[in-house]
């Protein structure tokens, strides 16, 4: 089979060359295709349910939509778990779903199950599905401000509520209609309303009560169509006109006649245009702002959508009045474009320096140019299997590209290639004839196919671990793993097809193969080197002990970090205030803070969303504010060279002096990636679920306390549920009946006059805008005064409020959360000195004993020991799976248990160099490391492979061992310098890479220059006294 | 050697990560510290407690009435004939001026009506030539003193005593009265009136006008008082900030009389003292800022 392809490629070169172009054309064409952002897409399968409740406590909220919601989504296909957030004015369900699930199709049902519950649901509510985005799906961001001496046409500056109304009917109308964008979701500035303002004292001289005054407004404000009517033949459409257009129409409408004379909204109210009350805000560079971020339809081209946005923005700048900005402030393309870059530079610089090596080692700038093609054809392959296999492209899947891996089998087939060309010129004195020349090709390279296909057959069994990852370790790494394999299998085929074929169009004529200064000198070196090393070869195999066991226990003490930080060049925080912080105090303390950033000269641009957004995509309370600060470019930085870490440290010491704020730095992808998934980050989590919160409090800190006890536990925490200071209002029943009130009486007039009643709508051409009943800020904002609000009472007159309700103030739960349909409180813990296994056990065996946990409350654990404990089970099989495999398959290559286990030593002794490599440059141990160590495994068992195979066929051939060993580790000295040099210099520029992606490239370059640099001494060494050593034990014993 | 590796790769790490992520200490300190530099930029502003009024109000709606004896129905004493009418629906009057001449119908004699008291001509019932009967004539109304009623529901009752000052709001202006006397309400209303004598200079008042009123019940000369809006919910109580130096923590008071404005400390601080005035938030949010978490 594998003959019949080579030989087949070398026969029909110019046919098989012909599809460099098609392989070209398809490349380009899913180039154009393929999905390209920064990070991997990490976020599970979820859809948000929405609803928002104006003026609804958490309490509410949960009782009336939350559950209900939640009830209707029981038993949906492939459910994972529903977990659920009510807060004030907002119940928040998320539903998540097992990998793999159709999120359209998931969609669908749930539509359907939220059709049938609308009756069900308090009146005007609409549950609504959050954008069918992921946590990428943020990918450009954009402010509105206006210059101080702009003025409106009414002469007014420009405000956040004006700035506002601009960006709902000017701007996000255009973007909205961008291919790809599923939401712009607004924050900042206030939705305009008009509002009546009632005098409650001019209510009770006119005898009006709250409810007239709605009912009047509600009334006198549509527009109705009446049919048509003919005349003279023609038709006249009839229409009844009645809306209201401006402020005097709703002051002049008529609620009731009183002593014959009317008496109007004017009369007993105010009618301005107010501010809603709002549950987020913006502020950009310490400034109140309005500002829209556009939300990509999952799945889509990150990079040409914003492209596309921020072409829009430009021209819907065009559209805004004269003073008014627009501007970009986040825009994922300029990520996307330094990746891709990244990616470029490594790529080229690599290309290059394999040419230089190639040309230098073989002396023939034909056959390094062959095997350098190489590199951009499995390029273009691996992109047309990517957008086949839906793999996007970002910092991890591309940045663990390693294109010395991907050379290698070329590398070994070219150099053979060459060097029995040139034999055969030697040998015979000419150039050999077309026909010789394809079979020693042929010949050529059917002697290293096999061993090379063996490698990469191992390199890709070595990645079966990684895949066998799950949760957001698994998103992360498998696209890295597949991208790697794809590119090594069409390396592979590309090495057995086009290599062949191009070899034996280009390389004729003279083979001017030089046995270079370079290799005559190295073997000037090695051959004695390698006698002194078979005669001493106690010593050596001691050397190499010691050396293996040294780096095992160097590696036990090197860091470590999972998941790699991927740099996104911007800083993002989170400012967190007390809970039960008012808006307005938060954007105060906001102001404060992004004034200080602002001093940075390296900063140029602060902005922040405080509470939360129109679309409740991030449901923040309004103590919490996302800030995200954009850098200026490093070159005009004080000092370019200063580190992110640094300049994060020294702002974080700035904030920390500003009182009230606590901080959580990250990233903005990042920060999104956390609040979609968010889990139990901890290492133990109990979760209590239960029906009364009290009981549930009391019982989660029993736990706690339980915990805390167990030994190896730190960092124990209750949840917190509490905080939220709340104004209860508590009817005095018996009162209200002595008045002839009744409870819905009073909770409508406290609605009314405290939160707004909507009574309407007030068009303005496409535009419209809420018409709300709402008492002053003077009198809301103001206790005694709201407690003597008079209430109309059925016999004539009025009682105060005070006089029949209580008002309580106690703090109640700033939020509910609910998991799987039932309140959930949990405790977290990290452990400490202690193996996890062990706590959790002893845990599950202590609390229901100890802990009293009441009837009809019930416990759960989770957290990060879950993960741990499936990870640990797959990898208990898997691991030993992937060695046995590839034994397996040496085995099959060589039929000898032995010269396998041989070549199998050459991976430890690789390995030692990457960790002596790591600890040099005093990095951790990481994925990325780790995928450095799976590579050079690869490169030591395809060294050795290839050595070993040409030893066995020299005593084949009827050499004695010395010799067969001498001769054989002598001939691979040349392919084995070569695949050394070709990696680690084409690495090196990777290695000393601080663009972005770097982080996760570095670690990889590394270890593999530092494994090979071991590896390249140890196969060349270690490798044939081993053999000999071996195969001359079994010699002499019979 | 590659389990080693593979499971050094999967477990040390994971271990890390969570601890790494994890890691907020739980205090429960009820001080901090804030540069002055700092407190300037954040607005946090300290005075001194001293000793000063507080006044507690108590808000109350009513309605303005004419008062009795200012309100006159002149009638004719003998019925008549009108002989003559010298005034007219509006027409200011004095006391003891002449209204009308009738003609008795028993003297056939003239006699003049004359004004009982000083104020105004509100209805004039009659014409010359027209007999009187007994019904009134004339009604006169004096509206220099207005009664400003207002009602004092059962929860405030016990507060309300005669002599008590009131501001009474009327068409966005203010008056001032006391309280005259407090009269049980008319059969069958839950509340009591509490009755208000009012200047009507301006002659902006008029029967039957709406009125609030903020009766201030109590008026305290307190020893030790801060601003109003220095006091804040402290872990179940209510705590002023002692500033000292860059210093600030939460002190536990006893509050008094709160007017909305001023608070009367009885309990926890003394005269003299810094406490934090303006802001408090901000130095409360400071302490307490180590609780502040992000749970999503």
């Amino acid at each position: 089979m594998l003959n019949a392809i080579v030989h087949f490629s070398v026969q029909k070169r110019y046919w098989v060359l012909t599809l460099v172009l098609a392989l070209v054309c398809t490349g380009y064409w899913s180039y154009q295709r393929l999905n390209i952002d920064a990070v991997p897409d990490i976020t599970n399968v979820q859809v948000q349910i929405n609803t928002e409740a104006p003026g609804f406590s958490p309490l509410e909220a949960e009782q009336r939509i939350t559950f209900i919601v939640e009830t209707a989504l029981y038993g949906l296909p492939q459910l994972d778990y529903t977990r659920s957030l009510s807060r004030y004015g907002l119940s928040q369900v998320t539903v998540v779903f097992e990998e793999g699930t159709d999120i359209y199709h998931a969609r669908n049902l749930i539509d359907e199950r939220l059709a049938s519950i609308k009756t069900q649901l308090p009146p005007g509510l609409d549950p609504v599905m959050g954008p069918l985005a992921t946590g990428l799906g943020e990918i450009f961001t954009y402010t509105l401000s206006a210059d101080p001496q702009a003025v409106q046409e009414n002469g007014q500056p420009y405000d956040a509520m004006a700035l506002r109304e601009l960006q709902d009917w000017v701007i996000k109308p255009q973007l909205a209609q961008v291919p790809g964008v599923v939401e712009i979701n607004t924050i900042g500035g206030y939705d305009k309303q008009y509002q009546v303002q009632p005098d409650p004292l001019l209510l009770l001289q006119h005898g009006v009560t709250l409810a007239q005054l709605l009912a009047s407004l509600e009334s006198n404000n549509a527009n109705t169509g009446a049919g048509y009517i003919e005349k003279y033949g023609q038709q006249f459409l009839v229409r009844a006109e009645g809306q209201l257009k401006t402020i005097e129409d709703i002051e002049n409408i008529i609620i009731l006649n009183q002593d014959n004379s009317p008496v109007r909204v004017k009369d007993v109210a105010q009618v301005i245009i107010g501010k809603e009350l709002r549950t987020g805000a913006a502020t950009q560079n310490g400034l109140e702002t309005v500002m829209g971020t556009a939300m990509m339809l999952v799945g889509e081209n990150s990079r040409s959508i914003a492209q596309q946005l921020a072409a829009k923005l430009t021209v819907a700048q065009d559209s805004l009045p004269k003073g008014v900005k627009a501007e970009s402030v986040y825009d994922r393309t300029t990520l996307v474009d330094k990746t891709i870059k990244t990616v470029q530079t490594n790529l080229l610089e690599g290309a290059l320096l394999v040419v230089v090596v190639l040309f230098v080692l073989l002396g023939n700038i034909r056959a390094a140019l062959i095997t350098a093609a190489v590199i951009p054809l499995s390029m273009m392959a691996t992109i047309s299997g990517m957008v086949q296999a839906g793999v996007s492209a970002n910092l991890m899947s591309l940045g663990a590209l390693d294109f010395g891996l991907i050379v290698d089998g070329t590398v070994i087939i070219v150099e053979n290639c060459v060097r029995r060309l040139s034999l055969a010129q030697r040998d015979s004195g000419t150039t050999p004839q077309l026909k010789q020349r394809l079979a020693l090709v042929y010949e050529a390279t059917i002697e290293v196919v096999r061993p090379s296909l063996f490698g990469v057959a191992i390199i890709t069994l070595v990645y079966l671990p990684i895949f066998s990852l799950s949760g957001v370790e698994g998103k992360m790494f498998h696209p890295m793993a597949a991208t790697v394999v794809m590119a090594l299998l069409a390396a592979m085929v590309i090495s057995i097809t086009l290599v062949p074929a191009a070899v034996a169009v280009f390389l004729k004529g003279k083979i001017s193969e030089k046995e270079n200064v370079l290799i005559k000198g190295a073997n000037r070196i090695y051959v004695p080197l390698l006698e002194q090393a078979l005669k001493g070869r106690a010593v050596v195999l001691a050397l190499a002990g010691v050396l293996v066991t040294t780096c095992i226990w160097l590696m036990t003490t090197l860091g470590s970090e999972f998941v790699p930080q991927l740099d996104e060049g911007d800083i993002a925080l989170h400012a967190l205030r007390i809970p039960g912080t008012g808006l307005e105090q938060s954007i105060k303390m906001q102001i404060t803070l992004e004034n200080r950033l602002m001093e940075f000269p390296e900063v140029n641009r602060v902005f922040s969303k405080i509470g939360t957004p129109e679309v409740a995509t991030d449901p923040m309370p309004p103590n919490v504010a996302d800030t995200f600060i954009m850098l200026n470019p490093r070159d005009e930085w004080p000092a370019p060279n200063r580190s992110k870490e640094d300049l994060i440290s020294s702002i974080e010491k700035a904030l920390q002096e500003l009182p009230g704020n606590n901080y959580e730095f990250t990233q903005p992808i990042e920060m999104r990636f956390n609040e979609l998934i968010s889990g139990v980050r901890a290492d133990v989590g109990i979760k209590i679920f239960g029906d009364d919160l009290t009981v549930l409090r009391n019982t989660a800190q029993r736990v706690s306390a339980i915990v805390a006890e167990t030994q190896g536990a730190a960092d124990v925490r209750v949840e917190q549920v509490d905080g939220l200071p709340m104004l209860t209002i508590i009817p005095k029943r018996d009162l209200l009946a002595r008045y002839g009130l009744n409870v819905q009486q009073l909770q409508d007039m406290v609605a009314t006059a405290v939160g707004g009643s909507q009574a309407g709508l007030i068009y303005e051409g496409d535009r419209r805008f809420k018409l709300t009943v709402r008492l002053s800020d003077e009198i809301r904002n103001h206790l005694p005064r709201l407690l003597a609000l008079p209430i109309p009472i059925r016999q004539g007159g009025y009682v105060p409020l005070s006089e029949i309700a209580k008002i309580q103030k106690a703090p109640a739960p700033a939020q509910i959360s609910r998991e799987n349909g039932k309140r959930r409180i949990v405790v977290t813990a990290n452990v400490r000195d202690r193996d996890l296994g062990s706590f959790v056990t002893e845990l599950k065996k202590k609390i229901p004993l100890q802990a009293e946990i009441p009837s009809g409350y019930w416990l759960d654990y989770g957290g990060t020991f879950e993960q741990l404990e499936s990870a640990s089970q797959r990898l208990t099989w898997v691991v030993p799976l992937t060695l046995v495999g590839i034994l397996a398959i040496l085995v099959i290559a060589f039929g000898s248990l032995k010269d396998s286990l041989i070549i199998f030593t050459g991976v430890p002794l690789a390995l030692t160099g990457g960790v002596l490599a790591l600890w040099f440059r005093d990095m951790p141990l990481s994925i990325s490391a780790g995928v450095g160590f799976i590579a050079l495994s690869g490169i030591a068992v395809l060294n050795g492979l290839v050595m070993l195979t040409f030893i066995r066929e020299l005593r084949v051939s009827g050499e004695t061992l010395w010799n067969a060993v001498v001769n054989g580790a002598q001939t691979r000295l040349r392919p084995v310098l070569m695949t050394a040099l070709v990696a680690s210099l084409g690495f090196i520029p990777m290695a000393l890479n601080t663009g972005t992606g770097a982080e996760v490239q570095r670690p990889l370059a590394t270890v593999v220059i530092g494994g090979i640099i071991s590896s390249t001494l140890l196969t060349l060494v270690v490798l044939p006294v081993l053999y000999h050593w071996l195969h001359n034990v079994k010699h002499s014993e019979p | 050697m590659l389990i080693r590796i593979l499971f050094c790769m999967v477990f040390i790490p994971l271990s890390f990560w969570a601890n790494a992520s994890n890691n907020h200490e739980n205090s429960s300190t009820d001080s901090t510290e804030i540069s002055e530099e700092i407190a300037e930029r954040s607005g946090i502003i300290a005075k001194a407690a001293s000793s000063g009024n507080v006044e507690r109000h108590i808000q109350v709606f009513g309605s303005l009435r004419t008062p009795p004896h200012s309100l006159a129905q002149v009638s004719a004493r003998f019925s008549g004939l009108v002989k003559s009418v010298s005034v007219n629906v509006g027409d200011a009057v004095e006391q003891g001026s002449q209204l009308a001449m009738i003609e008795s119908n028993d003297s056939l004699q003239d006699y003049p009506i004359k004004a009982p008291l000083t104020g105004r001509i509100q209805e004039r019932n009659i014409n010359p030539g027209e007999i009187t009967g007994v019904e009134p004539l004339f009604t006169i109304i004096n509206n220099d003193t207005l009664w400003a009623e207002l009602q004092v529901f059962p929860s405030q009752r016990y507060e309300i005593k005669p002599g008590q000052s009131v501001h009474i709001g009327h068409n966005n202006h203010k008056h001032k009265g006391t309280i005259h006397h407090i009269l049980p309400g008319p059969e069958g209303a839950p509340y009591v009136i509490a009755r208000v004598l009012l200047e009507n200079n301006n002659d902006d008042l008029s029967p039957g006008d709406m009125v609030n009123a903020q009766i201030n019940v109590e008026v305290l000369q307190a020893e030790v008082v801060v601003e109003a809006q220095a006091l804040q919910e402290f872990e179940g109580g209510t705590v002023v900030f002692i500033q000292q130096g860059q210093n600030y923590y939460a002190r536990p008071v006893k509050v008094g009389v709160n007017d909305g404005q001023y608070a009367q400390i009885t309990d926890g601080l003394s005269a003299g003292e810094r406490y934090v005035a303006v802001n408090s938030y901000l130095v409360k949010a400071d302490i307490k800022k180590s609780g502040a978490a992000h749970s999503h």
